[in-house]
């Protein structure tokens, strides 16, 4: 038995799989319990020039090969297998630059 | 009730150990009439006057005289995060906390000289050199568009309208407004110069608007450095003709009020999406102007190199026109030993030591890049010394509890989409234990070995990776992308005008030097919402980013009177001959500062003579 702090903890693995063309570290990868509610905002990188992947919710064109969209999780499971999606942005919070001296 | 030892900083007056304890909890020190948020006002006994001030970290107050025994009494703000830095100083005698000072957030009237020290020299006018004046320069700004990506613009501040009193602002879009059918991108509400114009005839404009900078609003200050026009303040930013756009950055605050009655203020604000789209709708707005945009925002985290696709995309935009700019900030995490770097040996490991605070109830993230043709195996150990978990390259797992909770998530990646890398995430959940959490990255198949790894930001506290650290690569990773102006920060108001000790630093993970440049960012006054016409002295790379893309704009009017079309590199070569050079000797310095500061009157002889 594994403990953090005298708590009792188990560890459960998995193979990554599904999720390749997702970007690094982004909130969504962190969670694997997604609920088929959830709508996610993301960035889409495609490979071939204004193509857009079924069953996004498009919000605009970036450039020819980039957009931007609303997608659900099995929405974002289909875009794993689009071959014509390169990778895809799940957002990241973003932080003000000023010097918070408290951090 | 327990007692427990600390290892906060004994060696400091104990008001001031209190404090820096309550840091590391998350709690924040709040502001007060001579404080910003975070600082704290001293008295110190200091045997080198100019030693003392030379510290970055040391914003001047008052000398207030000579002790019998030779030594300089002085008032001075210091940051609470460095007060164990300050102190350690050779020319600190001692250091107490001031007992003199009412806490208000409400007076933003100059103080007295005793308390701060002479403003007339810490204005943004003064701040900037002769060189980097904008006042005899025949172009002010004019037919170029200013975009702010920020939270809280005050549209009814003086410093935003003409001398007829209607606005600067094109286009004001909230993201977080009521969305329309017609809102950009599907959300958020945009109002046009004409509302503004109309609510502005007001009593109360905000309420007309139905849009509230709130006070002491971080976009309203980034504005006024880079196009504020001074009718309200009397200090003019560096554009103060230009038009303005300002997108309204989705504000995702999250605030938890901690037992003891303290706040633990998450600030991250939108994500990556939105502020691709920010940038978007800004050069939409802008037309065939030229066009100049600041974002003041960072991220920790990210693979350093300009392939992440916020970076990608910001590059498209910028690149698709010419006379388009963006300039990010560099980031303020140089000493808060959020990186490090080393090389993982083939059948050894290399240990990562993650300092958690007890009592830290923040989320904490680590992401760790490593080369393509390299695979390690990940093991995570808490502080007790018991190995959690092995991870091998293409796995992925959590930590649950009981409940089947999960209070940790490990993933190690296999090949990045956007650059072929691995990459290692660590995700704890808030109120695991304090300690020394050890990162282990064992050799399995080895041909380079490099890896780097960044704590993500933490507001109201921020973890670390056990001294000593490693503050190269510090640099903001929203920011590393080959098309976009990256600034650090130096502080005006010091002698020989140094780097300040926030300053986040280069070099990306993939060798480019950034920051590009480095401008003021250390006690700058400009507007404060919410006053009408006053304004107060924020720090950071957030107030020295505006100053570039000020310039920037300077520069686009210029050319833009003399019909040059100028594009992103154009614009990036022009800054570099017109960047001061004077650099330090030492390496890791150095990666600091990019190109150093930038002299406006060359950049704009260099386009004159075009």
């Amino acid at each position: 038995m594994l403990y953090i702090a005298g708590k009792p903890v188990r560890v459960k693995k998995s193979l990554l799989h599904g999720c390749h063309k997702k970007e690094h570290g982004s909130e969504m990868a962190q969670s694997q319990q997604l609920n088929d509610d959830d709508i996610y905002s993301v960035t889409i990188k495609v490979a071939e020039a204004g193509y857009v992947p079924a069953g996004v919710k498009l919000r605009g064109h970036i450039s020819d090969n980039l957009l931007t969209a609303t997608v659900t999780p099995e929405e974002m499971n289909n875009l794993e297998t689009d071959s014509r999606v390169v990778s895809i942005s799940a957002p990241r919070k973003l932080h003000s630059a000023k010097n918070n001296s408290v951090a | 009730m327990r007692f427990e030892w600390t290892d906060i900083f004994a060696d400091i007056d104990p008001r001031l150990q209190r404090l820096m304890q309550r840091r590391r909890r998350g709690l924040s020190t709040p502001p007060t009439a001579s404080t910003e948020v975070g600082e704290v006002a001293v008295i110190a006994k200091v045997n080198d006057v100019e030693a003392w001030y030379s510290m970055t970290e040391v914003r001047e107050g008052a000398e207030v005289g000579t002790t019998a025994d030779g030594n300089i009494i002085v008032t001075a703000r210091v940051p609470v995060s460095r007060l164990q830095s300050v102190r350690s100083s050779p020319c600190v005698i001692s250091l107490q906390a001031s007992q003199s000072l009412q806490l208000t957030t409400e007076d933003l009237t100059p103080q007295p000289p005793s308390l701060i020290g002479n403003r007339d020299n810490l204005n943004l006018e003064k701040s900037l050199s002769n060189t980097q004046k904008a006042s005899a320069l025949e172009q002010q700004g004019n037919n170029v568009v200013v975009g702010i990506i920020d939270v809280g613009c005050d549209f009814a501040h003086q410093n935003f309208r003409h001398p007829d009193g209607s606005t600067r602002i094109l286009a004001l879009w909230d993201q977080d407004g009521s969305s329309e059918p017609d809102s950009p991108f599907g959300y958020g509400k945009v109002y046009s110069s004409a509302e503004i114009n109309q609510a502005l005839q007001a009593e109360d404009p905000y309420k007309a608007l139905g849009y509230n900078p709130k006070k002491y609003a971080h976009g309203t200050h980034v504005m006024d450095i880079a196009a504020g026009n001074g009718n309200g303040t009397g200090n003019p930013g560096i554009s103060p003709e230009a038009d303005i756009v300002f997108v309204h950055f989705s504000n995702g605050a999250v605030e938890a009020v901690l037992a003891d009655g303290g706040n633990a203020v998450d600030k991250s604000l939108g994500d990556t999406t939105e502020l691709v789209e920010a940038v978007d709708f800004i050069f939409e707005i802008a037309e065939n102007c030229p066009c100049a945009i600041n974002i003041s925002l960072a991220l920790h985290g990210g693979p350093h190199d300009g392939t992440a696709l916020v970076e990608q995309s910001i590059d498209a935009l910028v690149s698709n026109k010419p006379n388009r700019a963006v300039v990010i900030a560099a980031g303020n995490s140089y000493y808060k030993g959020i990186h490090a770097s080393g090389k993982v040996p083939k059948n050894g490991f290399t240990d990562l030591h993650w300092d958690i605070p007890r009592g830290h109830w923040h989320y904490k993230a680590l992401e760790l890049w490593y080369d393509k043709q390299d695979k390690f195996q990940l093991e995570l150990i808490p502080p007790d010394g018991q190995s959690l978990v092995s991870l091998q390259l293409g796995e992925n797992g959590e930590i649950v509890d009981e409940d089947d909770n999960t209070v940790i998530y490990l993933s190690h990646r296999f090949c990045d989409p956007n650059n072929g890398d691995n990459m290692i995430g660590v995700f704890m959940e808030s109120r695991l234990p304090g300690g020394i959490w050890t990162v282990r990255l064992h050799g399995v198949e080895v041909s380079n070995g490099n890896f780097h790894a960044w704590i993500e930001r933490e507001d109201g506290s921020q973890t670390s990776f056990v001294a000593p650290h490693d503050n190269t690569h510090t640099v903001n990773s929203i920011g590393c992308g080959h098309n976009i102006i990256m600034v650090g920060s130096y502080d005006p108001t010091k002698p020989n005008q140094p780097i300040s000790y926030f300053s986040s630093s280069g070099p990306t993970r993939d060798g480019r030097k950034k920051p590009d440049f480095i401008a003021p960012g250390q006690n700058i006054w400009a507007a404060a919402s919410l006053t009408g016409n006053k304004s107060y002295r924020k720090s950071g790379t957030s107030m020295s980013a505006p100053v570039v893309t000020g310039i920037i704009a300077l520069m686009l009017s210029e050319a833009d009177a003399r019909n040059i079309q100028l594009d992103i590199n154009q614009i990036r070569e022009i800054l570099i001959q017109s960047a001061e050079n004077n650099l330090p000797e030492d390496p890791l310095q150095k990666a600091r500062y990019g190109y150093g500061s930038i002299d406006i009157n060359t950049a704009i002889s260099v386009i004159r003579a075009m």
